[in-house]
């Protein structure tokens, strides 16, 4: 039942530029297989909270 | 490092999941987690970090967390045990411990008894921040049952028309298996949007969008600061009047059902969450079931 619904949901038209329907989880599963291959974006203050973090407790982290 | 790319004019650094993921666990294990609970913690921090959900992973890592435990409020060592359970049905003291650890290990308890009974309702009591709800619903979905996960947060949101924060952005999440394409995965706050996402909208310095949330006149507040909003009046809110009705009773409706399964599971046992602190929040809930209707 849940395939069905999510097919007949994807099936239908899109509204002027954008590409797919989109159901609960589709975001997240491509965001998932994109950043399992290419890495996960991470900003400069992050980055910085990381390293410090790194230092702090004295584990190593190469980003 | 696995390369760079810009957004609004921030380079960003691409860092490898398995990377983040061992750095996690070892952090953890430094400030004392078992090897074990350190694992599922950074498993769990890390997934919203791939799942594109930024705002629960990485950037909260050392706040939340790290600095969790080493100020106290957070027990690395938690002795995570059933109060109280009938055939499906258990309580779960969470002893203070990583929400993550004890989150994982009650929706285990959940996965257990739905495979027994057809039915596992999981509460959860003395726990702490959780990270994505999701995280706990698709477990149970990877079983082949449908998961929900829920929990509570500080009061964040209106009530309709009310001027003062009252209500949590209680999240829920509802997980269900497909035989073809990806799974049905919903996690949402409850108001609009949750309040990781103002982290996430400072970070980038980008404006918060009109609507997301309201000074204590109950005007929209597009370019104020989430941390400053929160520091400067305790009537700041996430969501705005008319739109969030919707969300604010279903933040209302998980905090009377977080009451109510932790007073009928144990009534001497049922502890509010204490309502001004996000730092202490306890995760509650967890339903899975075999998935006989899909």
């Amino acid at each position: 039942m849940m395939d069905d619904t999510n097919e007949a949901l994807r099936a239908t038209p899109t509204l002027p530029g954008y590409d797919q329907v989109l159901v609960p989880g589709d975001k997240e599963y491509a965001a998932k297989e994109e950043r399992s291959q290419g890495g996960i974006p991470l900003y400069p203050d992050v980055v910085e909270s990381l390293m410090e973090l790194s230092q702090e407790l004295s584990v190593p982290l190469e980003l | 490092m696995t390369g760079t790319n810009q957004d609004q004019g921030h380079d960003l650094i691409s860092a490898s999941a398995d990377v983040l993921r061992e750095f996690a666990a070892q952090c953890f294990m430094k400030v004392g987690v078992p090897p074990e609970d350190a694992a599922i913690a950074a498993d769990v921090l890390i997934e919203s970090d791939l799942r594109g959900i930024e705002s629960h992973g990485a950037p909260r890592f050392r706040q939340f967390y790290i600095n969790g435990i080493k100020e106290g409020r957070i027990n690395p060592t938690p002795n995570v045990h059933i109060l109280h359970e009938a055939p499906a049905t258990a309580l779960v003291d969470g002893d203070g411990g990583l929400g993550m650890v004890v989150g994982y290990r009650a929706m285990s308890v959940a996965i257990q008894k739905a495979r027994e009974t057809g039915a596992g309702f999981v509460a959860v009591t003395n726990s702490r921040h959780f990270g994505i709800s999701g995280y706990y619903s698709t477990m149970a979905m990877r079983h082949d049952m449908i998961g929900i996960s829920m929990t509570n947060t500080g009061p964040l949101m209106v009530p309709t028309y009310g001027a003062e924060a009252m209500v949590g952005s209680n999240p829920i999440s509802l997980a269900a298996p497909t035989e073809r394409g990806t799974p049905f995965v919903l996690d949402m706050a409850t108001s609009l949007v949750s309040a990781g996402k103002f982290e996430v909208a400072n970070r980038k310095g980008a404006p918060v969008p009109e609507g997301w949330g309201l000074d204590p006149d109950g005007q929209p507040t597009p370019t104020r600061r989430w941390r400053a909003a929160r520091a400067s009046s305790s009537r700041s809110a996430v969501s705005r009047r008319w739109e969030a009705t919707k969300g604010m009773a279903w933040g209302r409706w998980w905090t009377c059902c977080a009451a109510f399964f932790r007073a009928r599971a144990r009534a001497m046992l049922y502890t509010p969450c204490p309502a001004t602190s996000l730092g202490r929040c306890g995760s509650t809930g967890s339903v899975p079931s075999p998935t006989s209707v899909r």
